[in-house]
């Protein structure tokens, strides 16, 4: 399999990844569990993508799982992307610091972008729309706890795949620089 | 240092990548439409939810049957196995027997009312906790149009919003982009319900002369020709009149729990219902369970014809 062929299936993959933990946890968690705040388990997946790919191949594929997610919510595509970038900015900053590649660290981070979104997501309303976010305090928290607690099975997942594809991820912190 | 010597390449992808949300959020000028680019993703995740809902569906039956099972293995007497067994049909009857009333209800309702409509099941609800939709199992081939109004027999829901063959999207009453023109049933009060949280909206735009008291009823106007005239939206919760504002601070719970929506219906044409004269202003007592509000079409209460409080 040619570079070009591994990494079309690679995104491929990824993207459908993305329809089934977004179509898992609007329907599924909803359908069984009501009301119950659900983990994101659509922002582990960018995780992974901040923390294993290259700056500008992980950008553009976060921003194409952006697309993805855009049918399962009201939020338009543009905020989607805005917070993407921030939250992709805010980890590769974590990421050039520190950073090892293991499980551990990313159940750690887990925990980190969930907040980095919540946090970002409420700056952006206040700049963009002009009906802000409220600050459901516990509702936030207990998302955050769940996308943390849930991020160990979507890293073995995710790992698969690029195993799959054959895909290289970087071995150590890729920094901002290309 | 020689400021001129950067690389352009570099400099030009950064350029892309942060103007491209930027851009995005620019030309965005109706949020009921989406664009090409939207399309197949929208269908890709209807028929996403669509499979996990049917899943869902058969997890729960088969779920509820490996459980049966697991009762009647450890019961070793017959007869508390019988006893077991009639108790966990009881329990299952009982259970049909409420979902039986409920769709009675809304068979009832829609038999009543001469508005056009049509039922649909609740599948999902949104991605992220900071909007408020819902998704259902009819679409534009069963004629859903962008902007219906979506209700239950206690009170509005929302509207429809991107609908997709065969499945929609429903932009509650509740979430921060929708609004929906109300009046105060009580001193027709005029104002629009916003959406704020999960669970509540708010009535903007009151004038601070305006009569409106906690416990009051908000109804539809009628005027955004989407909902019949008079059809419940909520309930005054707290009204604060501030002498700095220019119009009251109403605090509003709606009287269907987004929460607790299983059946919708979505009015198709709702030209000849008139609901402002079934409802009273003490018919406003806030319930959380739609199943359990009585509808408006069978209200026995004395019509409301308040005049606006000057």
């Amino acid at each position: 399999m040619n570079w070009f062929r591994r990494n079309f299936l690679n995104v491929f993959l990824v993207l459908l990844t993305a329809f089934i933990l977004s179509g898992f946890q609007t329907t599924f968690w909803f359908q069984m569990f009501g009301s119950l705040p659900s983990p994101l388990l659509w922002l582990d997946m960018v995780l992974y993508l901040i923390l294993y790919r290259k700056p500008v191949e992980g950008i553009l594929t976060v921003y194409a799982v952006g697309l993805v997610l855009n049918p399962f919510t009201a939020m338009p595509v543009g905020i989607i992307w805005m917070n993407l970038l921030i939250v992709f900015a805010a980890m590769s900053f974590i990421k050039k610091r520190v950073f090892w590649p293991s499980s551990r660290y990313f159940f750690v981070a887990s925990f980190g972008i969930a907040l980095t979104w919540h946090f970002s997501y409420f700056i952006v309303s206040r700049i963009f729309e002009s009906n802000p976010t409220t600050v459901s305090f516990f509702h936030r928290m207990a998302e955050i706890v769940f996308t943390g607690l849930i991020s160990i099975p979507i890293y073995t997942l995710m790992s698969w795949i690029d195993h799959l594809t054959h895909k290289e991820t970087l071995p150590e912190s890729g920094g901002i620089e290309a | 240092m020689n400021f001129l010597n950067f690389n352009l390449k570099k400099l030009l992808i950064i350029g892309f990548i942060v103007a491209l949300p930027l851009m995005s959020i620019n030309m965005q000028q109706n949020p009921l439409a989406s664009g090409w680019y939207d399309r197949p993703f929208s269908f890709l995740a209807a028929m996403t939810q669509n499979g996990f809902f049917s899943f869902s569906d058969g997890v729960r039956s088969t779920t509820g049957m490996y459980l049966d099972l697991i009762n009647i293995k450890k019961d070793s007497q017959k007869v508390e196995d019988e006893n077991r067994e009639l108790r966990t049909r009881l329990e299952a009857m009982s259970e049909i027997s409420k979902e039986n009333d409920r769709l009675n209800e809304l068979l009832g309702f829609k038999a009543k009312t001469k508005m056009a409509l049509i039922a649909a099941r609740v599948m999902s609800k949104d991605l992220v906790s900071d909007h408020n939709t819902l998704r259902i199992n009819k679409g534009t081939h069963d004629g859903l149009k962008a902007g219906q109004a979506v209700i239950t027999t206690g009170g509005v829901v929302g509207y429809i919003y991107r609908p997709q063959a065969f499945t929609s999207q429903i932009l509650l009453i509740t979430d921060r982009y929708s609004v929906v023109d109300g009046i105060v049933a009580r001193s027709r009060a005029r104002g629009i319900v916003e959406g704020k949280s999960a669970s509540n909206c708010s009535l903007r735009y009151v004038e601070r002369s305006e009569d409106v008291k906690p416990g009051d009823l908000v109804v539809t106007s009628g005027l955004d020709n989407i909902f019949p005239k008079g059809f419940p939206v909520a309930t005054v919760e707290s009204v604060e009149n501030k002498s700095y504002l220019v119009s009251l601070k109403v605090e509003l719970k709606p009287i269907v729990d987004p929460d607790k929506v299983e059946e919708v219906f979505i009015i198709t044409n709702a030209s000849n219902e008139d609901l402002s004269d079934r409802l009273t202003a003490q018919a406003t007592t806030p319930t959380a369970n739609p199943e359990t509000t009585v509808a408006p079409s069978t209200a026995t209460s004395s019509p409301v014809k308040a005049e606006k409080k000057e």
